[in-house]
C-alpha cells in the first residue's frame, strides 16, 4: 500500500498532473460497497460487505438498510486507507441512486450527501445496471458489445443506442436472479441463492421439464417458478439441475438472436448471474456459433461492488455532469433506456 | 447443392433446389449447450409450429413462402425461396416501411396468431411480385389475448429502438399507423394501455423482496 502510494506520487511528479478520481458508493440490494477509481480506470480500492439474509430468507430492505449504515463508516475508511488518499482528494462523490430497494438505497444517497456537503465535492447519481455494464466495459476492453445484464434487478440484453443503452430484449416477469433465489428460498437456502443452486446443480442428473418460454427476444420465467414448485418431492439435485439447464438455455437464445442480429462481436456479460460455470461454458458456445468474443468479467468485480458506481462517476465527471447535492434523489424503479449515457452514441 | 446462406439463432438457412424450384431449407440443428431431451423437444415443437401456423397466416392475408417439405425427424422445413431484401436493410432508410409490417401484423393478431418474433429481418420484399412476406413462425401461437398480442407489439418497439435507433419514434408511428388499418383505433387503443402496463410491470418497477 505504501509502495503503491508512493509509486503513484512519483507518477504524479513525472507527468505533472494528478489524474481525476471519484469516490463510489454502492448500496442497491444486500451489497454496501466503496471503491476508489481514477481516470484512466485504475481500480484504487474496492471494498464491501455483504447483507446475509437467516437460511430460507428474503432480503428484508430494513434489515438490510441497518446492515449498510453500520458497516458504512468503516468501509469508506478501508476504501480511502487501501487508496491511500483522503475525501480531500476525491473529485466528486458517486452513489447508486437506482434501481433497487428504498431504504438500502437511501443509506447510500443520504451518505453521499452528507460528504458532499462536509467537503464540498459534486455528487453523481449512478444507475445501478449502468454500472456494471460500463464497469464490464472497462474491465474487458470492450468497445461495442452485446450486453447481457444480469443482476438482481435486471435480466437484460442491451445495445448501444443514441447517448443511451438500449433494452434488446428483457424479462416480462422475473428476472433470473429472482428465480433463483425464490427456487432457493422453497427448498431452504437464503438469497442470494446463485452459488448453492449451482453447487446442487452439478450433481443432478435427470432433467425435469419445464417451461421454456421465449418471446421475441423477451423471456419469462414466472411459469417456470411455479412449475418447479410443485415438483419438490423430486431430487434438489435434479430441479437446481433442471432449472439452470431451462433459464440459461433461454438466455443463451436470445443472446444468440442478438449477436445474429445485430452482427456485432462482442459478448459481455455482467451482474451477479455472470459468475455461473454453466451459463458460461452455454454462452461460450454462443459466441463460438456466431463469431464473437466472449467478455467474461472477473469475478470479484461481477456481481455489486462500489466500482460500478465509482467509474461512472468518472465518466460522468469528464462528460462535465454533476448534481449539487440538494439534487441527490434515489429512483427505486428507475429505467435504464431513461438513463443519460452522454459517452455512448 | 444446397449453400447455406444464413446462420439465424435457431436454424441454418440454406439454398438448394426443390426439383425445379429455387427452395430454402431451415434446418434447426442441435444445439451442443442444450440438454438434449430439451433440444429435442424444442427443435420438434417448432418445426410443427412453423409448418403449420405459414399456411393459416396466408389466409389471414399475410403472404408467407408456400412450404414444400416437412422433415420432422430432421427438423427441416423445406419451402419457397423469397429472392429480395428484408425490411431491416431498408427500414433506416425508409422508416414509412414500417406501417406494412404493422399492416401484416394486426392481420395475424385478427385471426389470433401471434408471430412471437416480428423483426424486421422476418419481413421481405419479394424481388419477383414486389409483395412483402412474413417469415419464422417458430416462436408463434395460438392466442386472442389481449396481452399476447400487445406483447407481440412490445417486441416491435423494442426491436425497432434497439436495430433501428436512428429511426426509432417515426418507424414506430408509422407502425401503429399501419397496425390500426385492420385493428381500428378502438383496438389499438386497448392494446396500447396493455402496452404500457407490460412495459411498467416488466421492468425496475420489480421490487427484490416479494
Ligand atoms: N423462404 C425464405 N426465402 C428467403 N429468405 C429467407 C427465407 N426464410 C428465411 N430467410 C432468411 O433467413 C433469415 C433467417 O431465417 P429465420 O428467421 O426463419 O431463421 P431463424 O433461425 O428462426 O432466425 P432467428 O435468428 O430470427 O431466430 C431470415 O431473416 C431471412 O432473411
Ligand atoms: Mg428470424
Amino acid at each position: 500500500m505504501e509502495k503503491g502510494n508512493l509509486h503513484r506520487w512519483v507518477e504524479q511528479l513525472d507527468t505533472g498532473m494528478k489524474y481525476k478520481r471519484g469516490l463510489g458508493i454502492e448500496s442497491t440490494a444486500h451489497t454496501f460497497g466503496v471503491s476508489i477509481v481514477d481516470e484512466r480506470g485504475t481500480i484504487l480500492s474496492n471494498v464491501k460487505e455483504v447483507y446475509k439474509p437467516p437460511s430460507g430468507k428474503g432480503i428484508h430492505p430494513r434489515e438490510a438498510s441497518r446492515h449498510h449504515a453500520e458497516k458504512a463508516p468503516k468501509l469508506i475508511g478501508d476504501a480511502l486507507k487501501a487508496a491511500a488518499l483522503a475525501i480531500d482528494d476525491m473529485d466528486f462523490i458517486a452513489y447508486s441512486a437506482g434501481p433497487g430497494l428504498g431504504p438500502c438505497l437511501r443509506v447510500g444517497a443520504t451518505l453521499a450527501r452528507a460528504l458532499s456537503v462536509y467537503y464540498n465535492k459534486p455528487i453523481i447519481p449512478v444507475h445501478h445496471g449502468v454500472g456494471h455494464i460500463e464497469l464490464g466495459c472497462l474491465l474487458t476492453g470492450s468497445s461495442d458489445p452485446v450486453v447481457l445484464l444480469l443482476s438482481g434487478g435486471h435480466t437484460m440484453i442491451l445495445v448501444s443506442g443514441i447517448r443511451s443503452w438500449v433494452v434488446f430484449g428483457e424479462t416480462l416477469d422475473l428476472t433470473l436472479g429472482q428465480l433463483i433465489d425464490q427456487f432457493g428460498r422453497a427448498i431452504g437456502y437464503s438469497s442470494p441463492a446463485g452459488p448453492s443452486i449451482e453447487k446442487l446443480a452439478r450433481d443432478g442428473k435427470k432433467y425435469v421439464t419445464l417451461p421454456y418460454v421465449v418471446k421475441g427476444n423477451d423471456l419469462s420465467f414466472s411459469g417456470m417458478l411455479t412449475s418447479i414448485k410443485k415438483e419438490l418431492s423430486r431430487p434438489y439435485e435434479d430441479l437446481a439441475f433442471s432449472l439452470q439447464e431451462t433459464a440459461f438455455a433461454m438466455v443463451a437464445e436470445v443472446s444468440e438472436r442478438a449477436l445474429a442480429l445485430t452482427g456485432k462481436r462482442e459478448l459481455l456479460v455482467v451482474g451477479g448471474v455472470a459468475a455461473n460455470a454453466r451459463l458460461s461454458e452455454m454462452l461460450n458456445h454462443v459466441a463460438d456459433r456466431q463469431g464473437a468474443a466472449i467478455k467474461p468479467i472477473p469475478i470479484a468485480f461481477a456481481g455489486d461492488c462500489g466500482a460500478q458506481i465509482a467509474w461512472p462517476g468518472i465518466l460522468y465527471n469528464k462528460a462535465g455532469i454533476s448534481a449539487k447535492a440538494e439534487d441527490a434523489f434515489v429512483n427505486q424503479s428507475w429505467r435504464i433506456d431513461r438513463v443519460s449515457v452522454p459517452w455512448r452514441s | 447443392m444446397e449453400k447455406l446462406i444464413k446462420r439465424g439463432a435457431e436454424a441454418d438457412i440454406l439454398l438448394g433446389w426443390w426439383g425445379p424450384l429455387r427452395a430454402v431449407f431451415k434446418v434447426r440443428r442441435a444445439k451442443p449447450y442444450m440438454v438434449t431431451e430439451l433440444d429435442l423437444k424444442l427443435r420438434k415443437a417448432r418445426t410443427i409450429r412453423e409448418a403449420s401456423v405459414m399456411p393459416q397466416a396466408r389466409k389471414a392475408g399475410a403472404n408467407t413462402p408456400y412450404i414444400f417439405y416437412v422433415g420432422i425427424r430432421t427438423f427441416t422445413i423445406v419451402m419457397q425461396y423469397i429472392d429480395g431484401p428484408t425490411m431491416k436493410e431498408m427500414l433506416d432508410d425508409k422508416p414509412v416501411l414500417a406501417a406494412e409490417l404493422g399492416r401484416t401484423l394486426s392481420k395475424l393478431h385478427s385471426v389470433g396468431i401471434i408471430h412471437g418474433d416480428p423483426n424486421t429481418a422476418n419481413f421481405i420484399l419479394s424481388d419477383a411480385n414486389r409483395l412483402w412476406y412474413t417469415v419464422d413462425f417458430g416462436l408463434s401461437f395460438f392466442s386472442s389475448e389481449l396481452e399476447d398480442i400487445a406483447v407481440d407489439i412490445h417486441i416491435v418497439k423494442e426491436m425497432l429502438a434497439a436495430q433501428h435507433k436512428r429511426v426509432f419514434q417515426e418507424a414506430f408511428n408509422h407502425f401503429l399507423t399501419g397496425y390500426s388499418k385492420t385493428a381500428g383505433q378502438h383496438g389499438l387503443t386497448q392494446i396500447l394501455k396493455k402496452l404500457n402496463e407490460i412495459e411498467r410491470r416488466g421492468r425496475y418497477g420489480r421490487q427484490l423482496v416479494d
